[in-house]
């Protein structure tokens, strides 16, 4: 999958700031800051990089631990090879053009992080509400990588019962155990800040990657065929959960908050030019093609030789020493370490923003046990196609707002920059278009338990549409009322 | 020293999916291979740090 900004660096959501009063452009710097952030300015043109930064970035990025596990959970649900291919191929196709031609286009024309541009429309008060929810779910995934790691550090001690797909509760002190030392360092870590750690992963990228090409081989070699279209063919009477278009839609939308959701903004905006989008291509088609095909072989061939139940699957830390031995489990300590490590660190930033009196130490520590709990249940990790979809239908219809205003908003007599134009910090249109189809989305997804990918292109649709008709209505209100 | 460090960070992704390779042709045991890919692992994070010195960002 996508870890939460792994190696980026770029900008932090939990800067504090007044609410802009001005309804001219952001400034432009010239002048080189502390960091190079520019978090409420534009990049200024010294500042961009070009085109190998960002193919380089979204290689490493999309090659994290999580990807040993989403490959097998295909396998557990039954997806057939043609579906897996071919689905595969046409989400992630989507997915970069998404980033090519709607993120990248608004980040190259305002250079504007997320946050700040979020600000300028809603206001400062709903960008708070947005970290949270960011916040939160950054634990949750953070812990998903805790929890994957831990089934590496599991494996040289039999006391420690491994997680199955089913598992939703921790399976034994020990494992909280292990859950627990890791979360700890990961914690610690995190709070030193984590520019160690992102080296580390710049580092490992290229290794890592090459490591999830071992396993898909050596499974090649275990099973004794290079038919992948035979071998990624379910077992007889084994039930399919989602078919083709569950796999586009899972592949195009796992990174919704990114792209669609425009928190990609926050990195694009570095770009010297829009087509710098198309770098996404190397995470999409090595990560999320290549390392996801390799990661569910290691579960086919389990299945298939070892009589393993693909429904019950099998934990990654095992499956990765059985394939390629020391090598595979330092790669799954250290693909969850690097992500969930910045994850930790900037969930830790989203809660400081709620509360701008308490250290960033605290927030991490806070952030940190969060997800150091969430990883002892592996509910998570063990659902992580579905907790990946909620990830991305909650977070991602904010870029349907920012599209809107961008592109629509003068159209349909709506204030562009609403926020900043009339200096108020909190968008009762934005927050009303946000929950109202993401209210729904829940119930339905309670309701019938709908798979939450398929809901993502709905949800963010029908965000865009109600910000652009609320907006103009409320806003023309409060403009005649006085406010 | 940065040539000699790429040599050997490039002997090193060699390390990691030759062997692999080789097993699927069937032409390496399953333990020289593990611990081909382990050494590989080993040289990768020792020449790595000088062979993409420059190149973080």
């Amino acid at each position: 999958m996508c870890n939460a900004d792994g190696q980026r660096g770029a900008s932090t959501p939990g800067h504090q700031a007044v609410a802009a009063t001005e309804v001219e452009r952001p400034k432009v710097s010239n002048t080189a800051h502390a960091g190079d952030e520019f978090e409420r300015e534009t990049v200024p043109e010294h500042a961009q990089k070009g085109p190998t930064a960002f193919w380089g970035m979204y290689a490493g990025e999309h090659t994290a631990g999580t990807e040993f596990m989403i490959g097998p959970l295909f396998v557990a649900w039954g997806v057939s090879a043609v579906d897996l291919l071919g689905g595969l191929l046409l989400g992630n196709l989507l997915a970069v053009l998404s980033w090519r031609y709607l993120t990248a286009p608004v980040a190259t024309r305002y250079r504007l992080t997320l946050y700040y541009q979020l600000e300028r429309i809603c206001g400062r008060k709903l960008v708070v509400l947005y970290n949270l929810a960011n916040g939160i779910l950054f634990c949750f995934l953070a812990g998903a990588m805790v929890t994957v790691s831990a089934t590496a550090v599991g494996v040289p001690f039999p006391g420690i019962q491994m997680p199955t797909f089913q598992d939703t509760l921790p399976t034994n002190l020990a494992w909280c155990g292990t859950v627990l030392a890791l979360g700890a360092v990961m914690t610690f870590v995190a709070i030193r800040g984590y520019g160690f750690v992102a080296r580390v992963g710049h580092l490992a990228a290229p290794w890592m990657f090459l490591v999830f090409v071992a396993c898909g081989l050596v499974m090649l070699g275990k099973l004794g065929s290079l038919n992948l279209m035979e071998l990624l063919t379910p077992p007889e009477g084994h039930p399919s959960r989602i078919g083709f278009w569950g796999v586009v839609f899972f592949a195009w939308f796992c990174n919704a908050a990114m792209h669609i959701g425009m928190s990609d903004l926050s990195v694009l905006r570095f770009a010297r030019k829009p087509s710098y989008g198309w770098a996404s291509a190397a995470g999409m088609f090595l990560g999320h093609y290549i390392a996801w095909i390799c990661a569910a072989l290691l579960l086919v061939y389990w299945v298939r030789a070892k009589g393993v139940d693909p429904a019950r699957g099998m934990a990654p830390g095992p499956m990765v020493w059985d394939a390629v031995g020391w090598a595979g489990l330092i790669c799954v300590i250290i693909a969850g370490w690097t992500t969930a490590n910045p994850t930790i660190y900037r969930a830790g930033l989203a809660f400081q923003s709620l509360y701008p009196r308490m250290s960033r130490a605290t927030a991490t520590l806070i952030a940190g046990v969060l997800c150091t709990v969430a990883g002892m249940f592996p509910a998570v990790a063990m659902k992580l196609l579905d907790f990946v979809g909620l990830y991305g239908t909650t977070l991602a219809p904010v870029g349907a707002v920012i599209l809107a205003d961008v592109y629509l908003a003068k159209r349909f007599g709506v204030i562009q920059e609403w926020a900043a134009a009339t200096g108020r910090s909190f968008n009762f249109a934005v927050l009303m278009a946000w929950a109202i189809p993401l209210a729904l989305f829940y119930w339905a997804y309670l309701q019938w338990n709908v798979f939450p990918s398929y809901m993502t292109l709905p949800v963010y649709l029908l965000t865009g549409v109600l910000y652009l008709l609320l907006g103009r209505w409320l806003q023309r209100s409060a403009v005649s009322g006085g406010g | 020293m940065d040539p000699l460090m790429r040599v050997l960070a490039c002997s090193a992704l060699g390390l990691t999916v030759l062997p692999p390779l080789l097993f699927l042709a069937q032409q390496m045991e399953e333990p020289i291979m593990k611990h081909c890919m382990l050494a590989g692992t080993i040289l990768w994070f020792l020449a790595a740090p000088w062979a993409l010195k420059g190149g973080a960002r």
